[in-house]
Protein backbone atom coordinates (compact mmCIF):
# COMPACT_ATOMS: atom_id res chain seq x y z
CA UNK A 1 0.00 0.00 0.00
CA UNK A 2 1.32 3.74 -0.66
CA UNK A 3 0.98 4.49 3.13
CA UNK A 4 4.41 2.37 3.57
CA UNK A 5 6.35 4.32 1.10
CA UNK A 6 8.99 6.48 2.50
CA UNK A 7 8.70 9.91 0.53
CA UNK A 8 4.73 9.92 0.95
CA UNK A 9 3.02 11.48 3.33
CA UNK A 10 2.21 9.72 6.38
CA UNK A 11 -1.59 9.01 6.72
CA UNK A 12 -1.98 11.00 9.98
CA UNK A 13 -0.29 14.06 7.83
CA UNK A 14 -2.48 13.23 5.18
CA UNK A 15 -5.66 13.34 7.86
CA UNK A 16 -4.44 16.63 9.85
CA UNK A 17 -4.10 18.25 6.26
CA UNK A 18 -7.73 17.09 5.32
CA UNK A 19 -8.85 18.44 8.36
CA UNK A 20 -7.89 21.91 7.67
CA UNK A 21 -9.65 21.53 4.11
CA UNK A 22 -7.21 20.26 2.01
CA UNK A 23 -8.96 18.23 -1.10
CA UNK A 24 -5.56 16.89 -2.49
CA UNK A 25 -4.86 15.23 0.77
CA UNK A 26 -8.02 13.46 1.02
CA UNK A 27 -7.71 12.57 -2.89
CA UNK A 28 -4.39 10.68 -1.73
CA UNK A 29 -5.69 9.00 1.42
CA UNK A 30 -8.67 7.52 -0.35
CA UNK A 31 -6.19 6.63 -3.32
CA UNK A 32 -4.13 4.88 -0.51
CA UNK A 33 -7.54 3.26 1.33
CA UNK A 34 -9.68 2.66 -1.54
CA UNK A 35 -8.66 -1.11 -1.95
CA UNK A 36 -8.08 -2.35 1.62
CA UNK A 37 -11.37 -0.82 2.65
CA UNK A 38 -13.34 -2.74 -0.05
CA UNK A 39 -11.58 -5.82 1.24
CA UNK A 40 -12.63 -4.75 4.90
CA UNK A 41 -16.04 -4.81 4.12
CA UNK A 42 -16.04 -7.68 1.60
CA UNK A 43 -15.30 -9.60 4.67
CA UNK A 44 -18.34 -8.85 6.01
CA UNK A 45 -20.64 -8.96 2.79
CA UNK A 46 -20.62 -11.22 0.15
CA UNK A 47 -22.24 -9.63 -2.75
CA UNK A 48 -20.22 -7.43 -4.30
CA UNK A 49 -22.87 -4.39 -5.15
CA UNK A 50 -23.19 -4.31 -1.19
CA UNK A 51 -19.36 -3.92 -1.19
CA UNK A 52 -19.00 -1.42 -3.15
CA UNK A 53 -21.81 0.45 -1.72
CA UNK A 54 -20.63 0.13 1.78
CA UNK A 55 -17.06 1.20 1.47
CA UNK A 56 -18.40 4.38 -0.04
CA UNK A 57 -20.31 4.94 3.00
CA UNK A 58 -17.47 4.10 5.03
CA UNK A 59 -15.31 6.62 3.82
CA UNK A 60 -18.49 9.53 4.14
CA UNK A 61 -19.11 8.20 7.53
CA UNK A 62 -14.95 8.66 8.00
CA UNK A 63 -15.20 12.26 6.74
CA UNK A 64 -18.15 13.55 8.12
CA UNK A 65 -16.16 12.22 11.44
CA UNK A 66 -12.65 13.49 10.51
CA UNK A 67 -13.02 16.27 12.97
CA UNK A 68 -13.19 13.86 15.56
CA UNK A 69 -9.40 11.96 14.45
CA UNK A 70 -6.70 12.78 17.20
CA UNK A 71 -4.08 12.81 14.19
CA UNK A 72 -1.48 11.65 17.16
CA UNK A 73 -2.74 8.51 16.78
CA UNK A 74 -2.74 5.64 13.59
CA UNK A 75 -5.25 6.41 10.92
CA UNK A 76 -5.84 2.80 9.41
CA UNK A 77 -7.43 1.63 12.71
CA UNK A 78 -9.38 4.59 12.89
CA UNK A 79 -10.69 4.33 9.56
CA UNK A 80 -11.13 0.11 9.51
CA UNK A 81 -12.94 0.73 12.97
CA UNK A 82 -15.44 2.87 11.08
CA UNK A 83 -15.57 0.51 7.72
CA UNK A 84 -16.30 -2.33 10.29
CA UNK A 85 -19.06 -0.68 11.86
CA UNK A 86 -20.96 0.14 8.62
CA UNK A 87 -20.43 -2.82 6.79
CA UNK A 88 -21.74 -5.21 10.13
CA UNK A 89 -24.99 -2.58 10.01
CA UNK A 90 -25.49 -3.72 6.44
CA UNK A 91 -24.60 -7.46 7.02
CA UNK A 92 -27.12 -7.46 9.93
CA UNK A 93 -29.64 -5.72 8.15
CA UNK A 94 -29.02 -8.37 5.30
CA UNK A 95 -29.47 -11.27 7.64
CA UNK A 96 -32.67 -9.48 9.16
CA UNK A 97 -33.95 -9.61 5.42
CA UNK A 98 -32.77 -13.16 4.46
CA UNK A 99 -34.97 -15.71 4.40
CA UNK A 100 -33.47 -18.70 2.75
CA UNK A 101 -29.76 -19.64 4.76
CA UNK A 102 -27.76 -21.88 3.32
CA UNK A 103 -28.38 -25.48 5.12
CA UNK A 104 -26.09 -26.36 7.62
CA UNK A 105 -24.60 -29.10 6.29
CA UNK A 106 -23.73 -26.63 3.17
CA UNK A 107 -24.31 -27.99 -0.40
CA UNK A 108 -23.95 -31.70 -1.59
CA UNK A 109 -20.62 -34.02 -1.36
CA UNK A 110 -17.95 -33.88 -4.15
CA UNK A 111 -19.38 -37.20 -5.06
CA UNK A 112 -22.45 -36.13 -5.93
CA UNK A 113 -20.92 -33.51 -8.62
CA UNK A 114 -19.33 -35.32 -11.07
CA UNK A 115 -18.61 -32.06 -13.13
CA UNK A 116 -15.41 -30.30 -12.25
CA UNK A 117 -17.33 -26.69 -12.20
CA UNK A 118 -20.15 -27.68 -10.39
CA UNK A 119 -17.48 -29.78 -7.87
CA UNK A 120 -15.72 -26.16 -7.64
CA UNK A 121 -19.27 -24.27 -7.48
CA UNK A 122 -19.93 -26.14 -4.38
CA UNK A 123 -16.70 -26.17 -2.82
CA UNK A 124 -16.57 -22.67 -2.88
CA UNK A 125 -20.09 -21.88 -1.86
CA UNK A 126 -19.32 -24.27 0.69
CA UNK A 127 -15.92 -22.29 1.66
CA UNK A 128 -18.32 -18.67 1.75
CA UNK A 129 -20.48 -20.29 4.39
CA UNK A 130 -17.48 -21.70 6.36
CA UNK A 131 -16.21 -18.51 6.00
CA UNK A 132 -18.83 -16.30 7.38
CA UNK A 133 -19.30 -18.96 10.29
CA UNK A 134 -15.51 -17.36 11.47
CA UNK A 135 -15.03 -15.03 14.06
CA UNK A 136 -15.04 -11.41 13.30
CA UNK A 137 -11.31 -10.60 13.45
CA UNK A 138 -10.29 -14.12 12.27
CA UNK A 139 -12.56 -13.97 9.15
CA UNK A 140 -11.37 -10.63 8.56
CA UNK A 141 -7.45 -11.47 8.75
CA UNK A 142 -8.61 -14.59 6.52
CA UNK A 143 -10.01 -12.05 4.18
CA UNK A 144 -7.19 -9.77 3.24
CA UNK A 145 -4.47 -11.80 3.72
CA UNK A 146 -5.24 -15.04 1.70
CA UNK A 147 -8.33 -13.94 -0.24
CA UNK A 148 -6.96 -10.45 -1.12
CA UNK A 149 -3.56 -11.18 -0.94
CA UNK A 150 -2.23 -8.39 1.53
CA UNK A 151 0.72 -9.41 3.86
CA UNK A 152 0.46 -9.98 7.16
CA UNK A 153 2.27 -6.74 8.19
CA UNK A 154 -0.06 -4.56 6.41
CA UNK A 155 -2.92 -6.42 7.74
CA UNK A 156 -2.25 -5.35 10.99
CA UNK A 157 -1.54 -1.87 10.15
CA UNK A 158 -5.14 -1.68 9.16
CA UNK A 159 -6.73 -3.93 11.79
CA UNK A 160 -4.63 -2.31 14.36
CA UNK A 161 -3.08 -6.20 15.80
CA UNK A 162 0.10 -7.47 15.32
CA UNK A 163 1.12 -9.42 12.64
CA UNK A 164 2.06 -12.05 14.63
CA UNK A 165 -1.89 -11.73 15.77
CA UNK A 166 -2.60 -11.80 12.16
CA UNK A 167 -0.95 -14.83 11.74
CA UNK A 168 -2.32 -16.94 14.94
CA UNK A 169 -5.78 -15.68 13.22
CA UNK A 170 -5.15 -16.97 9.46
CA UNK A 171 -3.71 -20.06 11.18
CA UNK A 172 -6.88 -20.41 13.21
CA UNK A 173 -8.68 -19.51 10.08
CA UNK A 174 -7.33 -22.22 8.08
CA UNK A 175 -7.96 -24.68 10.56
CA UNK A 176 -11.50 -24.23 10.99
CA UNK A 177 -11.79 -24.50 7.26
CA UNK A 178 -10.19 -27.11 6.54
CA UNK A 179 -11.63 -29.43 9.12
CA UNK A 180 -14.75 -28.45 8.21
CA UNK A 181 -13.90 -29.19 4.52
CA UNK A 182 -12.52 -32.07 5.83
CA UNK A 183 -14.06 -34.68 2.48
CA UNK A 184 -12.50 -31.81 -0.02
CA UNK A 185 -9.21 -31.05 2.15
CA UNK A 186 -8.38 -34.62 2.23
CA UNK A 187 -7.94 -34.13 -1.82
CA UNK A 188 -5.85 -31.50 -1.22
CA UNK A 189 -2.62 -32.08 0.46
CA UNK A 190 -0.93 -32.01 -2.88
CA UNK A 191 -1.45 -28.35 -2.58
CA UNK A 192 -0.11 -28.42 0.90
CA UNK A 193 -1.71 -28.90 4.34
CA UNK B 1 6.29 -15.16 17.56
CA UNK B 2 7.72 -18.05 15.46
CA UNK B 3 6.43 -18.60 12.18
CA UNK B 4 7.07 -22.04 11.80
CA UNK B 5 4.48 -22.61 14.51
CA UNK B 6 2.04 -20.35 14.28
CA UNK B 7 2.03 -21.27 10.70
CA UNK B 8 2.43 -24.59 9.70
CA UNK B 9 -1.22 -24.96 8.13
CA UNK B 10 -1.44 -24.07 4.45
CA UNK B 11 -3.61 -21.78 2.53
CA UNK B 12 -6.74 -23.16 0.99
CA UNK B 13 -6.11 -23.97 -2.89
CA UNK B 14 -7.00 -20.67 -4.77
CA UNK B 15 -9.97 -22.08 -6.73
CA UNK B 16 -11.80 -22.58 -3.71
CA UNK B 17 -11.68 -19.33 -2.13
CA UNK B 18 -13.77 -15.84 -3.28
CA UNK B 19 -12.92 -13.83 -5.76
CA UNK B 20 -9.84 -11.73 -4.89
CA UNK B 21 -10.61 -7.87 -5.45
CA UNK B 22 -8.53 -6.31 -8.06
CA UNK B 23 -4.87 -5.02 -8.28
CA UNK B 24 -3.98 -1.95 -6.54
CA UNK B 25 -3.50 -0.89 -9.93
CA UNK B 26 -6.82 -1.74 -11.63
CA UNK B 27 -9.02 1.23 -13.17
CA UNK B 28 -11.21 0.08 -11.13
CA UNK B 29 -9.92 1.86 -8.26
CA UNK B 30 -9.76 4.81 -10.15
CA UNK B 31 -13.39 4.75 -10.73
CA UNK B 32 -14.08 4.07 -6.75
CA UNK B 33 -12.21 6.80 -6.13
CA UNK B 34 -13.83 9.25 -8.16
CA UNK B 35 -17.14 8.20 -6.82
CA UNK B 36 -16.06 8.92 -3.07
CA UNK B 37 -14.28 12.23 -4.26
CA UNK B 38 -17.81 13.15 -5.67
CA UNK B 39 -19.48 12.41 -2.86
CA UNK B 40 -17.06 13.96 -0.24
CA UNK B 41 -16.95 17.19 -2.92
CA UNK B 42 -20.67 17.50 -2.25
CA UNK B 43 -20.33 17.04 1.48
CA UNK B 44 -17.80 19.89 1.56
CA UNK B 45 -19.93 22.12 -0.15
CA UNK B 46 -22.94 21.60 1.94
CA UNK B 47 -20.44 22.48 5.09
CA UNK B 48 -18.76 25.11 2.82
CA UNK B 49 -22.28 27.15 1.20
CA UNK B 50 -22.90 27.26 5.28
CA UNK B 51 -26.56 25.01 4.32
CA UNK B 52 -27.60 24.99 8.34
CA UNK B 53 -28.09 21.48 9.28
CA UNK B 54 -30.58 21.08 12.22
CA UNK B 55 -27.92 21.84 14.82
CA UNK B 56 -26.89 24.98 13.16
CA UNK B 57 -30.26 26.16 12.26
CA UNK B 58 -30.85 25.99 16.16
CA UNK B 59 -27.71 27.75 17.13
CA UNK B 60 -28.70 30.74 14.93
CA UNK B 61 -32.74 30.50 16.34
CA UNK B 62 -30.85 30.65 19.87
CA UNK B 63 -28.96 33.58 18.79
CA UNK B 64 -31.97 35.53 17.78
CA UNK B 65 -34.35 34.51 20.76
CA UNK B 66 -31.51 35.32 24.01
CA UNK B 67 -31.72 39.34 23.39
CA UNK B 68 -35.77 38.83 22.68
CA UNK B 69 -35.57 36.67 25.80
CA UNK B 70 -33.85 39.14 27.78
CA UNK B 71 -35.90 42.13 26.48
CA UNK B 72 -39.08 40.10 27.11
CA UNK B 73 -38.02 39.81 30.72
CA UNK B 74 -36.94 43.25 31.43
CA UNK B 75 -40.29 44.51 30.16
CA UNK B 76 -42.09 42.22 33.33
CA UNK B 77 -39.54 43.23 35.69
CA UNK B 78 -40.09 46.41 34.85
CA UNK B 79 -44.22 46.35 34.80
CA UNK B 80 -43.61 44.72 38.62
CA UNK B 81 -41.33 47.53 39.75
CA UNK B 82 -44.27 50.73 38.13
CA UNK B 83 -47.43 48.85 37.77
CA UNK B 84 -48.37 46.12 40.35
CA UNK B 85 -45.18 46.69 43.47
CA UNK B 86 -47.38 49.34 45.43
CA UNK B 87 -50.97 47.24 45.23
CA UNK B 88 -48.76 44.12 46.23
CA UNK B 89 -46.66 45.74 48.67
CA UNK B 90 -48.54 47.82 50.13
CA UNK B 91 -50.56 46.51 52.99
CA UNK B 92 -47.62 44.45 54.76
CA UNK B 93 -45.56 47.72 54.25
CA UNK B 94 -48.11 49.89 55.86
CA UNK B 95 -48.30 47.55 58.84
CA UNK B 96 -44.17 47.32 58.97
CA UNK B 97 -44.68 50.80 58.89
CA UNK B 98 -46.48 51.89 62.01
CA UNK B 99 -45.42 49.37 63.57
CA UNK B 100 -41.88 50.67 63.64
CA UNK B 101 -43.53 54.45 63.88
CA UNK B 102 -45.59 53.48 67.59
CA UNK B 103 -42.28 52.11 68.62
CA UNK B 104 -39.48 54.67 67.67
CA UNK B 105 -42.14 57.13 69.39
CA UNK B 106 -41.43 55.67 72.76
CA UNK B 107 -44.82 56.49 74.42
CA UNK B 108 -44.65 60.39 73.30
CA UNK B 109 -47.97 61.72 71.89
CA UNK B 110 -47.51 63.63 69.42
CA UNK B 111 -45.50 60.94 67.85
CA UNK B 112 -48.02 58.41 68.80
CA UNK B 113 -50.93 60.42 67.06
CA UNK B 114 -48.52 60.99 63.94
CA UNK B 115 -47.92 57.00 63.88
CA UNK B 116 -51.29 56.83 64.03
CA UNK B 117 -51.82 58.64 60.77
CA UNK B 118 -53.33 61.71 62.91
CA UNK B 119 -51.96 65.42 62.79
CA UNK B 120 -51.99 66.80 65.44
CA UNK B 121 -50.65 69.91 67.43
CA UNK B 122 -47.84 68.68 69.98
CA UNK B 123 -49.28 70.70 73.06
CA UNK B 124 -53.06 69.58 72.07
CA UNK B 125 -51.81 66.15 71.65
CA UNK B 126 -50.31 66.61 74.73
CA UNK B 127 -53.40 67.79 76.65
CA UNK B 128 -56.04 64.94 74.83
CA UNK B 129 -53.79 62.24 76.52
CA UNK B 130 -53.81 64.06 79.62
CA UNK B 131 -57.66 64.34 79.79
CA UNK B 132 -58.23 61.30 81.22
CA UNK B 133 -62.34 62.36 80.87
CA UNK B 134 -61.81 62.53 76.93
CA UNK B 135 -61.76 58.84 77.02
CA UNK B 136 -63.72 58.04 79.94
CA UNK B 137 -66.67 59.37 78.75
CA UNK B 138 -68.31 56.02 77.30
CA UNK B 139 -67.41 53.77 79.73
CA UNK B 140 -68.21 56.06 83.12
CA UNK B 141 -72.03 56.11 80.86
CA UNK B 142 -72.13 52.30 81.77
CA UNK B 143 -70.60 51.13 84.44
CA UNK B 144 -69.70 54.50 86.90
CA UNK B 145 -66.35 54.82 89.02
CA UNK B 146 -66.47 55.18 92.32
CA UNK B 147 -64.63 58.61 93.72
CA UNK B 148 -66.14 60.44 90.82
CA UNK B 149 -66.66 64.03 91.81
CA UNK B 150 -70.48 64.15 89.83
Amino acid sequence: MAGAEADADSDEELARRVQSGDREALEQLVRRYVRPVHAVVASFLPDPTQVEDAAQEAFLRALRALHQYDPHRPFAPWLYQIARNVARNQSAAQAVRRTEPLPADGPASPQAAPDLDTERAEIRARVDHQVALLPEQRRTAFRLVDVDGMSAEEAGRIMGLSAGTIRAHLHNARKQLREALTEYAAGTKGHGG
Amino acid sequence: MNDEKIHPIDPLPRDWLPEALAPESHAVWDASTARVLASAEREWSIRASGVPGVASWLSEMGGWLRPVAMLAAAAVVLALVLTDRPTLMAPSQAADAMALQLVASGGEPFALWAALGVPADPVLALLALDDHSAFAVPERATEPVQGDPR
